[in-house]
């Protein structure tokens, strides 16, 4: 789909906008995948509002995801590489945040105590985005060598903080099987396995350095690979990513609103 | 060192000032408790043991000395009084756990205080094993300790000082055991337990408060301790305070079948601790306490139900409420 003249017309009703130079071409499945991160945000964040302080920072974190994986429409995101390494900064947060959020979860149903306030977590989340932007701002511009760092380090923490996340929603059910939200509960654990699987086949790809990003930087430097002999682990991967991308961002939707309609 | 395990918190570290010892042991009686609830003092520390609501168990540890059962509830009642500070913390455990502790406050010691490097530990271990023994290991030195429970001989948890809750791993207990110095303890359940005494049956604890308070009204209808008196009878109570005392309890039994109906087993934890907090079902009477004690259980409950189901639980508690 070519958005060239859609963000040259936004250009110049906003002059201080960059100018766009390179035609924008955003195909429908990345456009499709955003779009279901957006619903996904917004109810997450909506739900955040009006509900308990601890769902704050879970419903914030899954927020966070949209804006991280909303660089794919950035039209000014290869001209200004410091806007990727921002959003694969954010999209770390996010993650952080939404394990915040669980194991608070889990300390509530071991000792049902509620502390803290809304307010802090909002201006919190800012003050750690703000610090981001600055150290990478303060910094030289991201090479893509540092850009692949950068999503590496978010692929990486993902995976991790997913298995974390699956363990805890266990004992947070395990508390609290008979309460009417315990089938809500075990939709976010859903969407934490398949969140694993797609950070964590995105995380393999960077490992073995098949992940499109390093192969666009041998492209210019004549370094070789080896992915022609693991062709077929390769593809397998890459299927997992994309599938478990759009399945993750729809579970996340599909959860929120089925927790809302929970609490409701 | 007087370590007893943690297991999920229903209440910590609440002040003794804020307690009234009658009604808060009434709470666990009706709360059916499955765990022990401690009490800290600067000179002594007190643990009650309960399986469903029976109080099985009662020691102090004062002085240095151990002091049980009966006169272990008497001392509490002396030392509730007399304390100038304290806290008091509830925990819930699993039967199994339950039943080892059990054997830790109450059992006999079939080891006492034997050095570790003396033990033959795989002997030991075969032993209970072989004997099916239902008992706590205690492992320590004077600056740690540790436990080792056990069910029908089967390994049931570990706890040690560091503990916030029971653990499934011998870990940390090991490392105490490779102390130099370290010694175990093994107290194990006796066979004749199947039929436990319920010790809230033997002592009027109210009278004996009421009486140790200095209330003139109060009139203890049975000298405690009374050995004589059945096991699953609840204690006879004065005249003048068993009318409001029983409706007071069947009040609050209703208000935390509410919450259990309304939000889960969650909601009926969340009601107790919300009424410890706030002192005792009596002072639900007050409009004032009557809303702190909902938004207290509405701020929990978010987060296990929906607001519809809290609203209604709200308004089903208040009805209750209305009737003290």
């Amino acid at each position: 789909m070519d958005l060239t003249g859609f963000f040259q017309a936004l250009t110049s009703l906003f002059p201080f906008l960059p100018k766009i130079y390179n035609p924008v071409v955003i195909d429908y499945s990345t456009l499709f995948t955003v779009f279901c991160w957006l619903i996904a945000a917004s109810i997450s964040l909506y739900f955040s509002m009006n509900n308990s302080r601890i769902w704050t920072s879970i419903g914030i974190g899954f927020f966070l995801l949209f804006w991280s994986q909303s660089f794919q429409l950035n039209p000014w995101h290869e001209t200004f590489t410091v806007m990727i390494a921002i959003h694969f900064t954010i999209g770390t947060i996010s993650i952080l945040l939404v394990s915040h959020g669980i194991q608070e979860y889990y300390l509530f149903t071991r000792t049902l105590e509620i502390t803290g306030a809304k307010k802090t977590i909002y201006l919190g989340t800012l003050l750690i985005i703000l610090c981001s932007i600055l150290v990478i701002s303060l910094n030289p511009k991201p090479s893509l060598y540092v850009l692949r760092n950068y999503r590496m380090m978010n692929n990486t923490v993902w995976f991790f903080l997913c298995i974390l996340n699956i363990y805890y929603i266990a004992k947070i059910y395990m508390e609290m099987k008979d309460s009417p939200i315990a089938k809500g509960i075990i939709c976010l654990g859903l969407v934490f396995v398949f969140a694993l699987i797609w950070k964590g086949s995105g995380m393999y790809l960077n490992m073995y350095m098949w992940d499109k990003s390093w192969l666009d930087i041998i492209e210019f430097t004549g370094e070789s690979t080896d992915i022609k002999e693991h062709m077929g682990k390769v593809s397998f991967a890459r299927s997992l990513f994309k599938t478990f991308n759009f399945v993750t961002s729809i579970s996340v939707a599909g959860t929120f609103a089925y927790l809302f309609k929970l609490l409701r | 060192m007087f370590l007893l395990p943690k297991g999920t918190p229903l209440a910590e570290n609440v002040p003794i000032s804020k307690l009234q010892l009658p009604d808060a042991l009434e709470k666990l009686k009706n709360g059916k408790l499955t765990g022990c609830a401690i009490f800290d003092f600067p000179a002594a520390d007190c643990a009650l043991v309960y399986d469903e609501g029976k109080l099985v168990t009662a020691i102090v540890h004062r002085d240095g000395n151990e002091i049980k059962e009966q006169a272990a509830l008497q001392s509490l009642v002396e030392l509730m009084l007399l304390a100038s500070s304290g806290s008091f913390s509830v925990y819930a455990l699993s039967k199994d756990i339950t039943l080892a502790v059990m054997a830790l406050v109450g059992g006999p010691a079939t080891i006492d205080g034997q050095e570790i490097k003396l033990i033959d530990f795989k002997a030991l271990l075969d032993r209970i094993k072989t004997e099916q023994m239902t008992a706590t290991l205690k492992i320590y030195t004077p600056e740690r300790a540790g436990l080792i429970f056990y069910r029908n001989g089967a390994t049931v948890g570990f706890f040690h000082d560091a503990s916030t809750g029971i653990e499934t791993s011998a870990g940390e207990v090991q490392q105490i055991a490779g102390l130099p110095g370290a010694r175990a303890d093994l107290r194990v359940l006796e066979e004749s337990d199947g039929f436990v005494l319920d010790l809230a049956g033997l002592v009027d604890i109210r009278a004996l408060w009421e009486t140790s308070s200095g209330n003139p009204f109060a009139t203890p209808s049975t000298p405690a301790p009374t050995a004589a008196t059945p096991p699953s009878e609840p204690p006879a109570a004065a005249p003048a305070a068993a009318t409001p005392t029983l409706s007071a309890d069947e009040i609050e039994t209703a208000i935390l079948d509410l919450a259990n109906q309304f939000v889960g087993k969650l909601g009926r934890t969340l009601a107790e601790k919300e009424l410890m907090n706030i002192g005792n079902v009596t002072v639900l009477k007050d409009p004032d306490k009557l809303q702190e004690f909902l938004n207290a259980i509405e701020k929990g409950s978010k987060l296990l139900a929906s607001s519809n189901k809290i609203k209604e639980m709200k308004e089903a508690i208040a009805a209750q409420a209305a009737q003290l």
